[in-house]
């Protein structure tokens, strides 16, 4: 069995996968945002560097990228990069 | 006996002027009166700086200052709605400085036309009640967070690229600084910049009315609604906007928090490796200078020898189809180390060589001119050094076939040095 969630892309990490959202698959004992970030890591090794500096917000709320936490398969995830431009 | 009551200092000519916003909820006289006195710094009179100026000189704020050590370029006017064709060549600073005094006559402008560095931050700052981050890029971001942080300034941030836009206030009230939400720089290869990227004027536009917004309601303390301990993200092209709720100020932050690590304002370009500015200017040399040639050695090779090589210009698609040299490829970055790429290229340089080798064998007079050359261009001769580090390892197998080079400056060296009336942009 396994979770699968919807990711909001913005930014770099939209640019560079070149798509707004993406599904992600995830064991449901293994849901947790770490486990998140490293798949995401492993699908889409050239946004690794990208993923280390972003925000991740799970239901429009920031996560600490400190802890880790588990994750439902309805939560809206959103990957934010910091944007300089302007 | 009076002829009428006011128990303000709001001046006739300020009240026919300021009425609409006057008789605004929770603004009213004191919410102008605050307005007028107040001083707002603005960082960087471009995309966002415009409106942000243009508002809340409309508005009345009492003393702006605007920083840009920039001119304007007819380039800039696209979205830069506060500048002027005739301003071409001036200070942004002043040229801003000049459109908002026909505007409000009534408010005072100061320009400093500099860049805004660890030396000359706290200076600026210290005449300044709120700073307004109109700035594009990210080593300024971070010393605009310190200065205000340690001079402790309300910091509204607002930044923009190509459909997206992000808005937040750093600083106030408690709230979070930019650092406990962002305490890493980004690695300098991650960061787009509007001058590759590309950006709307109407996304600065709607990134820059909020921060203008956000600017008064901390003026007249309508403290409730600020946009702090939230960021708020539009995405342009689907028409939402998200506010995602950032976490609060951060007892570990280095620059914040209890035990700050940060006391004095630090070398940014050092902590960020990047500079105080958008423009990347030259770029360095970054491989071996045996794969690197000018674009007038370029220019001179084409002419003697036009046939035997081959031009693979590694732009985007969307850059390439605005203009590009005759007989050039178009395999951008992003896709020139892919399987399907290289075999294009290897395709291309095999019938190259072939033609040449026919060429050569009714020919008795080869030498190593001969040799098929494969130049690599890009807009400025930054990522078509990428592509020759790519291409030298791809093509490893059938490298004494050819000579591998990459165009230093890129088109704009081109335009620069051979031919003026090749479109820059």
């Amino acid at each position: 069995m396994s979770n699968q969630f919807k990711i909001l892309l913005f930014a770099k990490v939209k640019e560079v996968i070149g798509k707004d959202s993406i599904f992600i698959d995830l064991p449901l004992d293994e849901s947790t945002s770490f486990n998140l970030i490293r798949k995401l890591k492993h699908i889409y090794p050239q946004i690794s560097s990208t993923l280390e500096v972003s925000l991740l917000a799970v239901n429009q709320e920031y996560i600490s990228r400190d802890q880790d936490i588990k994750i439902n398969s309805n939560d809206e995830i959103a990957i934010i990069p910091p944007v300089s431009g302007g | 006996m009076e002829k009428y009551i006011k128990e303000h200092t709001l001046k006739p000519n300020e009240i026919e002027r300021y009425g609409r916003q006057l008789i605004t909820p929770d603004i009213g006289v004191s919410g102008q009166m605050s307005l007028c006195n107040s001083s707002v710094l603005i960082i960087g009179a471009g995309g966002l700086g415009c409106p942000v100026a243009l508002y809340l000189s409309s508005a009345g704020i009492g003393t702006l200052g605007l920083v840009d050590y920039d001119t304007v370029e007819i380039s800039n006017l696209h979205r830069q709605i506060g500048h002027r064709e005739s301003s071409k060549g001036i200070s942004k600073a002043v040229s801003l400085s000049k459109t908002i005094s026909e505007l409000n006559s009534l408010i005072k402008v100061n320009t400093y036309e500099t860049t805004f560095t660890s030396e000359t931050a706290m200076e600026i700052i210290k005449n300044y009640d709120i700073v307004v981050d109109a700035s594009d890029n990210v080593a300024t971001r971070y010393l605009v967070n310190d200065a205000c942080v340690l001079t402790g300034k309300p910091l509204v941030s607002g930044s923009a690229l190509k459909w997206e836009g992000q808005i937040t206030c750093y600083n106030y009230n408690n709230g979070p600084c930019y650092r406990c939400i962002f305490p890493t720089p980004p690695p300098v290869e991650t960061v787009t910049k509007c001058s590759d990227g590309g950006v709307l004027g109407p996304i600065v536009g709607v990134i820059g009315s909020l921060q203008a917004l956000e600017v008064i309601k901390i003026l007249t303390n309508n403290k409730e609604g600020v946009l702090s301990g939230r960021l708020l993200i539009y995405d342009g092209m689907s028409a939402v906007f998200r506010t995602v709720r950032i976490r609060g100020k951060q007892s570990g932050c280095n620059v914040c928090g209890d035990k700050p690590t940060v006391t004095q304002l630090i070398d940014y370009t050092q902590f960020c490796q990047s500079n105080y500015s958008e423009s990347a200017g030259k770029v360095d040399d970054r491989v071996d200078k045996t794969l690197i040639i000018t674009v007038e050695q370029f220019n001179q090779s084409i002419k003697n020898n036009n046939n035997n090589h081959l031009l693979i210009d590694v732009r985007p698609k969307i850059q390439f189809d605005i203009c590009s040299l005759p007989n050039s490829n178009n395999i951008p970055i992003e896709e020139i180390d892919k399987k399907e790429s290289i075999e294009i290229i290897e395709k291309l340089i095999k019938e190259k060589v072939e033609n040449n080798n026919n060429n050569n064998n009714n020919n008795e007079n080869r030498d190593a001119s001969d040799e098929l050359s494969v130049y690599l261009v890009c807009r400025r001769g930054n990522k078509s050094q990428d592509a020759v580090k790519i291409l030298d390892e791809k093509l490893k197998e059938f490298r004494d076939k050819f000579k591998l080079l990459h165009i230093k400056d890129g088109l704009l060296g081109w335009n620069e040095s051979i031919d003026d009336s090749f479109p820059i942009y």
